[in-house]
Order: C-alpha cells, then structure tokens, then sequence
C-alpha cells in the first residue's frame, strides 16, 4: 500500500472531523487525553451496557430453551454489547479522531479474538474437550476463511496504524509478527482451497478440509518438508511439535500482548506534555 | 568373511564352575540357576550370493483375495503369514494364509526355490508355525474370521486341518507363549468383535461376545482364561511391561478402542495402562532393542500418510473422517505410529522425535537388521483398498509406497529403498533369512496382489544367527529366552518369539547383524524358565544351534 496516499487519506478524515473535535471541546469543557484504559471504559455508555446486557441476555435465554448451539447464545449477549460499545468508539473518533477510533476498534476486536484462542485452549487443556468441539466462543466463526480474513484485516489495519503514528518497536514487532502469521494462514487457505477442489474432483465435496497443519506445529510444513527431515528443525519443541491449536493460541497471544504494548507507549507518548 | 567348522563345545562343566566360583562373569545372577548346554556352529552355507544395492522381488503363486465381488472393509484387513520349519529340512517354509482365496505352503529348499502345497483352508486371519504339543514337530495354527482356530499337521506332503482343541470362538489376532511357565507353549486370542457385530449382529453379544482369552496348555488340550469381555485385537505382543523380568501381556485394538495391557503377578493378570500416549487403530506391534541398549522398546503401527501434500490429504480426509474419532485431550490415542522407550522408570512415546510416527496405512510394521549393521532397520508394509470405505478413489485404494527405516546407529532413521518400496497393498510380513546367507530376507503376504519374497542381496556386514533347542521340554524352540551378545562395543537383544507385527508369525532362528566385528562375544542366553546359560564367543557368519542339556 503506497504510503503517501494513506498519509493523504488521513489527512482528509482529521481535517473533516476536526470542526466537529472542536465543537466537542467547547461544549465538555476540553477534551481529556487517550489512555490505553480508554478503550475498554465503558463507564460513560452503561446505560447502553445494561440495556444490551439484558436485551443480549433475554435472546440468549431464548436461543438456549430453543435449542440453539451454545455459539449462538453466546453470540446474543455478545451483540447485546456492540451498540453501547460502538457508541464508545463513535464518542473516541469525535474526540480523538479516526486514527485513534481504528486503534480502539482494532485493540478491542484483537482482545476478543485472543480470548477466543484462550476459551480454545481451556476447551482443549482444561476441559478436555475434543478438537472439533473446542472452538471458542463463536464456534462457527472458526473456518478456515475467517482466520485468512481476519489476519489480512489485522495486517492492514496495522500498517495503516503505524503510517498514522503508531510508531514503537512493539509496533514493528508486532507488523513483524502479523505479517509471519498472516503468512502461515495464507498458506492454510491456499490448502484448504487446494484440497476443496481435490475432494470435489474425487466427488466428496461434502467433506470439510478444515484444520490441516500449516508452516508451524505438529505435522506442519517444517516438521515434514523433505528439506528439514532428520534436521533439528523438523522436532523444535513446540516450533514443530506443537497441536495447531496451541500454534494458533500463542500466534494470537503474542499479537494481542504486542498490540497493547504498542498501543500504550505510543499513546503514552503522545499525552505526555511538551517540553517545546 | 570368517568361516568356521563344525565346533562341537560342551559347556557343562565350565558353566558350573562358573556358576560355582562366581567370579568368570558378573552378569550372572547369583540367584539365577545355571543351564548346561552345548552348541555347534556351522558356517552360513550360501556365501556365494552376488551382493548389489538391493533386495531382489520373487513373487509366488499366492493372491491374497477378498471378495469376488470386489474388497470390502473388514475382508480388506487381509490375512496373516508364518514362516517354520514344517518338513524338518532345516529350512523356513513360509505359509500365506488367505480370505476368498485358499491358503498356500511354500516349502523352502534353502536355495530360493519354493514348491507350493495347496490346501482347502479359506477366511484366515492369523498364522502360526509352532510346536503346540511338544513333540519336537511344528503344526500350523489359523484363526479364522468366522470360525474357531484349526491346527495342521504336514504329513506326506499334505496339510490337513482340524478344529483345535478346547477353543470355540472366532479369533483374530493370537500370540504363543509359556505364560504360566509350566514348559509348555499357552496362546492368548483376541477377538474382532466390530467385525463380529457386523457379521453376526447383536446376536454375537448374546452368545458370549468377544475378549481377550489366554488358553493354558492342559494335558492334550486348553484351559481358557478370560481377560476381557471386547476387543478389536489386531496385535498381541509379550513385552515385560514393568520390567520384572517376566513376561506381560499387550494387546493392540483397532477402532479407537484403547490397547489393553495386563501384568504378570503371583495372583493373576492385572490390567494397566502403561503408556501416556498410544497408537489409536493399532495395527501391529513389534517389541525390538531399537537402540541397542539392552531394553527392548516397543513399536506400534497405525494410519497416518508419510507425506501432508494436498493430494495425499485430500485422498485420506474421507476414509479418516470416518474412522478416526476426535480426540480429547487427554485421550492417549494418536492416529500415527508409537515408538514406546523405557526412560526414567516409565514409556516415552519418542517415534515422533524419531520421524518413525508416520508410514502411510500401515499394517505390519518390523525392526531387523536388513543391512548387518549392527541396528534394526524398520520396515513397514502399507496401503488400503476397499469398495466401500474408498469407493471415491480410484481402484479403490490408497496406493502407497512400502516404507525402509533405515536405523542411524540409533539416532534417527533415514528413509531408504533398497528395492523394498513396493506399491502394492502389504498387510502381514515378516523378516526371516530363508536362504542362510546370514542376510534377512523379506516376506510379505500383500492384498489382492501377488505374495512377495524380497531376497536380500545387499552387500552387508557380519552376522550371526541362533537357534535355541530345548529337547526336554515342551516348548522346544525356547519361546520366550533372550539372548544378549556383544559385537564390538554393541549390546544386543532379541527375544525368541512366536509373532510379531501385524499376523505374522517369526522365524525362531534369531539373527543379529555384527557389522565388522569378527565375532560375536559374551553371548548370554536367558531361557524361558529364568536359567542363565553363556557362551564366550561365536564366529560371525555362523548359524549356531544352542541345546539344552539338562
């Protein structure tokens, strides 16, 4: 993506709101200074929050004594917090501005996603539950084409991110890290796409192609590549020893732990006071 | 190559003294009694064998068939192979059993010339050439799939068959032993009830069902003990689980039914599970000293493809979907190859780290020394065909290559040809050295394709082979004795056994690859009953006959 012409769009988007910034200043007094805790207070929507909470809880209840899968009652209440908390973030771009709205979605959207990855591994590790029934809270949503997506979304986003100002070594890392995994499930999908059509040609379309190994893990690309066989490479504990689920869950801790280390020094910085 | 002639050494009284001055070698154990022997050695007769890269296929006129309607599940499991000395000659005959088709003995002349016996004996699982009432002659014992086991007599060049005694249910899997150490040679059977219920119908549970059965040799005819009530038994081995220095019992299940175990003790059979991880449809076991350290560690076949391209994916996705269940986490079964190593007081799964955990859908899976290294190369058999698990394939099958391991003095394995990658759909096989070249040839009873000898004309190290005797005693051939050597700085095991593998019975001549070393050295023979015997040097490329005396 050419640098330059982001630079420009952001340009666009700051100078559009910046009225409406100033509007907001004038009316509530000033306008207080973004903190990493700023993006997960909804103190100011709780009004929103216990009415999603309920509403949220009420269509859950319904799901569960219909007979719905557990993912859709969790996916109830959890829609039941989207408006208070997309009113957060429309409250954040009038007061901070686009840049800091996309952070904020983008912090709270990866925290969710981690703790996605977390419910997986205490599904797998702690509950026991077998593989295809440890998917998170949102089960559905793990396929093969929604991590390809969301890892892209992600990847994208940072850069925009870090053009805009996001600018630590925790960011680097992080654009680092999101562009080694957002690798890895490219070439899952690539897989996945690739044995979708070999099952069709072999007439079981109907046969899901969901979880093969990628790069890293147990089974993976490293661990049985005829390059790496019989090299230390091929048994690197964890590296190419690892469950997928496990590869998965710290691709994703590393990145949400990234990302708030760099959303927090980089907003640290630019709170701190001017010594011009 | 050194050869040596024939040495008659009587042992008994320099073995008392031994036993009586306690200080010709310390590995005998004080409380161990001592058995006299003697041994005569005689040089390998066939040394003029031109040696290449490669072992040489001879095929033989035997298919194993499943259906004529085509393979389905269950038949595709194919039938089982032993190899013995049924006429007396010297030489390992082999017997391929067989499940439309009949069964057939080849009898070996010594010199790769194999003359088939035919017989009108259908629907067999397991093979065995053993000496089941100790009068110094082997029978053949079968399993069937729907009947009870039969026992054959070779007379005048005739195979007869007749039920065996005692027995009554239909066995897969069988495995022969001195279990209660009475002399005589006990058989454990273990039943494949999901067959059996697809078969049979509820009607299999009403009638008793299934289980693992040990029968006690009894006079003219058996004892039954019953160990369980189920079981998919493709496998059963007889390592000493707990290292007590008896024998135990392994049982291996297809099916993602759990292998059973049960121990040895003054009060009967106690079930354990020993390993923290296990294969998950259990197709064969082998008990070998992969590492040459003097413990034998245990190996266990399943399904899992060699090579993760998409096409190789794509084609097992279907038949696995099917087969394997999901797993917990804490469900020790794993669809890939197990590699159990004795470490730190407790089984390590390490065939994963060893890059051993996946040989295709592997059925019979063996360690031998195939090169006379001095270490036991793995050789796995492999492939699938069935109408109705694999229809969406082409003829049906999952064709993959026959799979070498080659053992890097014990460090890794390295996949290797050597003429033995074969294609064809391989179920039982074994590793015997039919012609006495001190080689280790391969056999392998394969499915809807021709039976196959592998003649192993590799140029090789040294080696020597053993063939216990014990006249006095039921259990002739001294199933169950080990025998540790010293080849240079190696030690090395092996056990006289019965089977091993998938169906497959072994050659009760034991081989040992030396490598260079001129002879063996501090060769110590543990028999069946728990005597010591030892012999001080062995001449490589010798076939050694060790006879109790006592």
């Amino acid at each position: 993506m050419n640098g330059a012409f982001v630079e420009v769009i952001i340009e666009y988007f700051n100078q559009l709101f910046s009225a409406r910034r100033t509007q907001f200043a004038t009316t509530h007094g000033g306008i207080a200074p973004m903190r990493l805790r700023t993006i997960f207070d909804l103190r100011a929507e709780w009004i929103l929050v216990i009415v999603g909470v309920i509403v949220g809880g009420l269509f859950g209840y319904l799901a569960l004594i219909n007979k719905y899968p557990a993912w859709i009652q969790a996916a109830c209440v959890i829609a039941g917090l989207l408006p208070a908390y997309s009113r957060h973030v429309v409250v954040i771009y009038v007061k901070h501005g686009w840049w800091s709205a996309t952070l904020t979605m983008l912090v709270a959207a990866q925290s969710f996603h981690g703790v996605e990855h977390l419910v997986q591994w205490v599904q797998y590790h702690i509950l026991r539950w077998p593989f295809f029934k440890a998917s998170g809270i949102i089960s559905a949503a793990n396929a093969e084409w929604v991590h390809f997506g969301w890892n892209w979304m992600v990847l994208i986003i940072m850069i925009v991110l870090v053009v805009g100002g996001l600018r630590n070594p925790f960011a680097y890392l992080m654009i680092a890290w999101t562009v080694a995994h957002t690798a890895e499930h490219t070439y899952l999908m690539w897989r996945y796409l690739q044995a979708l059509q070999e099952l069709a040609a072999l007439g079981m379309p109907e046969v899901s192609a969901q979880g093969l190994p990628g790069f890293f893990g147990r089974d993976g690309w490293i661990a049985t590549s005829d390059a790496t066989r019989n090299s230390f490479v091929c048994r690197l504990p964890g590296f190419t020893t690892a469950v997928r689920l496990d590869v998965h869950f710290w691709w994703n801790v590393g990145e949400t732990i990234l990302l708030i280390l760099a959303t927090n020094v980089t907003l640290r910085q630019r709170n701190r006071p001017s010594t011009n | 190559m050194a050869h040596q002639t024939l040495i008659p050494v009587v042992f008994c009284a320099s073995l008392l003294l031994m036993a009586c001055s306690g200080a010709q070698n310390g590995a005998i154990s004080p409380a161990a009694p001592v058995a006299t022997t003697t041994s005569n050695s005689v040089p390998f007769s066939d040394q003029a064998t031109p040696c290449g890269t490669n072992f040489i296929r001879h095929e033989l006129p035997h298919i194993t068939t499943g259906d004529s309607a085509g393979t389905y599940v269950y038949a595709s499991n194919g039938s089982g192979l032993a190899v013995g000395d049924v006429n007396g000659d010297g030489n390992d005959d082999v017997i391929f059993g067989n499940i439309a088709g009949t069964v057939t003995l080849f009898l070996n002349d010594g010199q790769m010339h194999f003359t088939p016996i035919s017989t009108d004996l259908q629907d067999v699982r397991a093979l065995a050439i053993v000496d089941t009432d100790g009068d110094g002659k082997p029978e053949v014992v079968a399993t069937q799939r729907f009947r009870r086991p039969v026992i054959g007599e070779f007379n005048d060049g005739v195979l007869t068959f007749q039920d065996m005694p005692d027995v009554y249910s239909a066995f897969y899997a069988m495995n022969w032993h001195d279990l209660n150490g009475d002399g005589t040679l006990d058989v454990v059977f273990g039943t494949y009830d999901t067959e059996q219920l697809q078969n049979q119908g509820l009607i299999f549970n009403e009638r008793g069902g299934g289980g693992v059965f040990v029968y006690y040799r009894d006079g003219a005819g058996y004892r039954a003990e019953r160990l369980n009530e189920q079981a998919d038994a493709l496998a059963i081995a007889f390592p000493d689980i707990n290292h007590d220095g008896v024998s135990d019992i392994l049982v291996g299940n297809d099916f993602n039914r759990r292998d059973m175990a049960w121990l040895a003790s003054p009060t009967g059979w106690q079930s354990i599970e020993p390993f923290g991880q296990t294969t998950e449809n259990t197709m064969s076991i082998d008990v070998a000293d992969v590492f040459n350290t003097g413990t034998n560690t245990i190996f266990a076949t399943d399904m899992k493809p060699y090579n993760q391209d998409v096409k190789t994916m794509a084609s097992w996705l279907p038949a696995m979907k099917k087969l394997s269940r999901p797993l917990t986490a804490d469900d020790p079964q794993y669809p890939e190859n197990t590699l159990q190593v004795w470490q730190n007081g407790q089984w390590q799964n390490q065939a994963y780290s060893l890059q051993i955990d996946a040989s295709g859908w592997s059925w019979s899976g063996k360690f031998g020394d195939l090169d006379n290294d001095g270490w036991q190369d793995l050789y796995v058999v492999n492939g699938m065909v069935a109408k109705d698990l694999l229809g969406y394939l082409p003829k049906n099958q999952i064709d993959e290559p026959d799979m070498l391991f080659v053992n890097n003095a014990g460090q890794s394995f390295t996949r290797a040809d050597w003429g033995l990658s074969d294609s064809g759909s391989g179920r039982s096989m074994t590793m015997v050295d039919l012609n006495h070249d001190g080689r280790l040839d391969v056999v392998v009873n394969p499915m809807d394709g021709h039976a196959v000898i592998y003649e192993n004309q590799r140029c090789a190290g040294n080696s020597i082979e053993l063939r216990l005797v014990q006249p006095r005693t039921a259990n002739h051939t001294a199933i169950g004795a080990t025998i540790r050597i010293r080849a240079g700085t190696q030690r090395m095991l092996r056990t006289v056994r019965e089977s091993a593998g998938y169906l497959s019975s072994e050659s009760q001549i034991i081989h040992f690859g030396i490598g260079e070393v001129d002879a063996a050295t501090d060769i110590e023979i543990t028999w069946p009953d728990g005597s010591i015997s030892h012999i001080d040097t062995i001449p490589s490329n010798t076939l050694t006959t060790v006879t109790r005396t006592e």
